[in-house]
């Protein structure tokens, strides 16, 4: 997913009672806060009772696929589509930063496990999502790997500050 | 930091990677580093039910296992009772087959062929007509700020293409890595190689002939009318001669979308004299591991890259004769020995039907196609995985690849069998 569906997509497709079920003031704040990834489309109960609202939830679970949010986001990345082609090894900034090998193109050793991505496996790994540029202060809303990834594969959950 | 290094070289693909690493447990690879989806499956593949380890021969229709002497005194008989055999394959086994192979085919006065002679094999003709200039990767990565992909889909063919050596790194004069490169992608369609481009082009099928003319046309000064060329505005096209002459350093990766389009000698002619007018640098991608060092074993020993006769005690070369797909569509041979290759499953339908017909010795690894329909099957180790061997890389450098596991008990690696091939012969 390289575009952010946006708030008003989102809003159009929520049943728009305000029936304030989910804990929200209202339902433009369910949407606000659907798009941010910071809750699951399942805590809007009258979506999955009422049948009239099927064809919108339908639309609604291709926009927000059910997956884990894990506090403010992460890297999610499917190993079915990743090639290991390795672009988000090499473009990725703080990897460049914490090893030599990875600035110039190469791999890294495989023991040296302080990085972001790996690539084991002809797959690239998450290993340690903390030194990421959206995790460590200065907090940086950086999509490279996500622009870069050849498969589709790589796509970040959740929004930092300036997105 | 980590001390030791051990670190091997990769024989995948013409890129041969230098970073990979492995863990290995009983003489099988249990996990690869640094390795590309394609190379891991070449690593992990030693040992399934398709590997061959014993020779086979075919008696009544079926293919049974066999002894190896029988087999050998066998394929030696095909290739003695043949007029017109031709030996066929090589481009992804080391230079040391290929040296082997070229001494056989002379002895025989058979006809010899790789398989550049479906991928780029023209294109390193035309290099050397035109006496053009060949970039090491390691300077690519270093100087060149603007890289065309022109019928390359890189995401497919070298995966590690853009992320080792072209695009990303931050090396040399190009310290920010992908933000001072411009990516310029060139095809019919879209492809996941856009993704990393900054611009892309897409040109009518079979048109890129006539880019090319506009191009050469602008840098003599000379003034266009056409408001559309092969399907792109005048604009555009102007647009890309700028950036091309703006840039001090450039590069222009041909893939084998721009030969499949049609006239390929024409459009090669063209590039090659636009590359010489603007000092471009050209570099071909291939497929196949080592058509580079085919081409050299080639050019060195019968002075003729692929497509060539030994008929008559005369060396001979035409592609437009010699190359398999010619000789097959003439009827001109009546066996084969096929060297780590599959052109069955690369040949048009009816060549097939044809090559089903011929009886076949087939030298091989891994069971294909053209080894199912085959009169004798002798496996051989893989090259470069289960013995060292020489391979040339895309841009020309010269890489000897050591070897990573054991072969299976009593598989020979593919120039042991062609020599011993050729001693019987000589009985």
């Amino acid at each position: 997913m390289s575009k952010k569906p946006s708030v008003m997509e989102a809003y159009k497709l929520l049943p728009k009672t305000n029936c304030k079920k989910c804990g929200e003031p209202n339902c433009m704040g369910f949407a606000i806060k659907l798009v941010g990834a910071k809750v699951k489309l399942d805590k809007c109960t009258p979506l999955f009772e009422e049948p009239k609202y099927a064809a919108n939830l339908k639309k609604l679970q291709e926009l927000f696929p059910d997956e884990e949010v894990e506090g403010e986001g992460g890297i999610l990345l499917d190993p079915d589509k990743c090639t290991g082609c390795g672009n988000c090894l090499v473009a990725c900034p703080p990897n460049a930063r914490l090893c030599d090998e990875c600035k110039v193109g190469d791999g890294p050793h495989k023991e040296f496990t302080d990085l972001v991505f790996k690539i084991k496996n002809g797959k690239a790994e998450v290993i340690n999502q903390q030194k990421c540029r959206r995790f460590e202060p200065p907090i940086l809303a950086c999509r490279v790997c996500e622009t870069y990834c050849f498969g589709d594969a790589i796509r970040i959950v959740g929004f930092v500050k300036g997105e | 930091m980590v001390d030791k290094k051990v670190r091997f070289i990769c024989g995948g693909c013409s890129l041969l990677c230098n970073d990979v690493e492995f863990n290995i447990e009983n003489n099988k690879i249990t996990d690869t580093f640094n390795c590309c989806g394609r190379a891991d499956i070449n690593y992990k593949n030693t040992d399934t039910p398709n590997r061959i380890k014993t020779p086979f021969i075919k008696k009544n229709g079926s293919l049974e296992p066999a002894n190896l002497d029988d087999a050998l005194k066998k394929s030696a008989e095909i290739l003695l009772n043949a007029k017109n055999p031709i030996i066929y394959g090589f481009t992804n086994s080391g230079c040391e087959e290929m040296f082997e192979g070229v001494i056989l085919a002379k002895k025989l006065n058979a006809y010899i062929d790789t398989q550049q002679s479906v991928c780029l094999g023209i294109f390193n003709k035309k290099r050397k007509e035109y006496k053009l200039k060949m970039m090491k990767l390691e300077k690519v990565k270093d100087y060149v700020d603007l890289i065309v992909f022109w019928g390359s889909n890189v995401s497919d063919l070298h995966l590690r293409l853009a992320s080792k050596y072209v695009v990303f790194p931050r090396s040399g004069i190009i310290q920010s890595g992908k933000e001072s490169r411009t990516v310029v992608c060139i095809d019919i369609r879209p492809t996941p190689t856009e993704k990393i481009s900054d611009i892309s082009y897409y040109v009518e099928p079979q048109k890129d002939k006539e880019l090319l003319k506009a191009l050469i046309k602008l840098h003599d000064g000379e003034r266009l009318t056409d408001e559309k060329i092969a399907g792109l505005p005048l604009k555009s096209v102007k647009d890309f001669y700028e950036l091309l002459n703006g840039s001090k350093h450039k590069i222009i990766f041909i893939g084998p979308g721009f030969t499949a389009g049609g006239d390929e000698f024409e459009s090669l002619d063209l590039i090659a004299q636009l590359a010489k007018k603007m000092g471009i640098i050209l570099m071909p991608t291939t497929s196949d591991a080592n058509t580079f060092g085919c081409d050299f074993i080639m050019r060195s020993m019968t002075r003729y890259p692929f497509a060539v006769s030994f008929k008559d005690n005369k060396t001979s070369f035409n592609d437009n004769e010699f190359s398999l797909a010619k000789l097959l569509k003439e009827n001109s041979i009546d066996a084969a020995l096929i060297v780590n290759a599959d052109p069955m499953s690369r040949l048009p339908f009816r060549l097939v039907k044809k090559m089903a017909k011929i009886p076949m010795v087939v030298i091989d690894h891994h069971k294909t196609l053209t080894s199912d329909l085959a009169q004798v099957i002798l496996p051989m180790s893989m090259p470069g995985v289960e013995c060292s061997r020489t391979f040339i890389r895309l841009d020309g450098v010269i890489t000897i690849i050591d070897k990573v596991l054991e072969p299976p008990k009593g598989v020979l690696t593919g120039s042991d069998i062609i020599n011993k091939i050729n001693k019987l012969i000589d009985k």
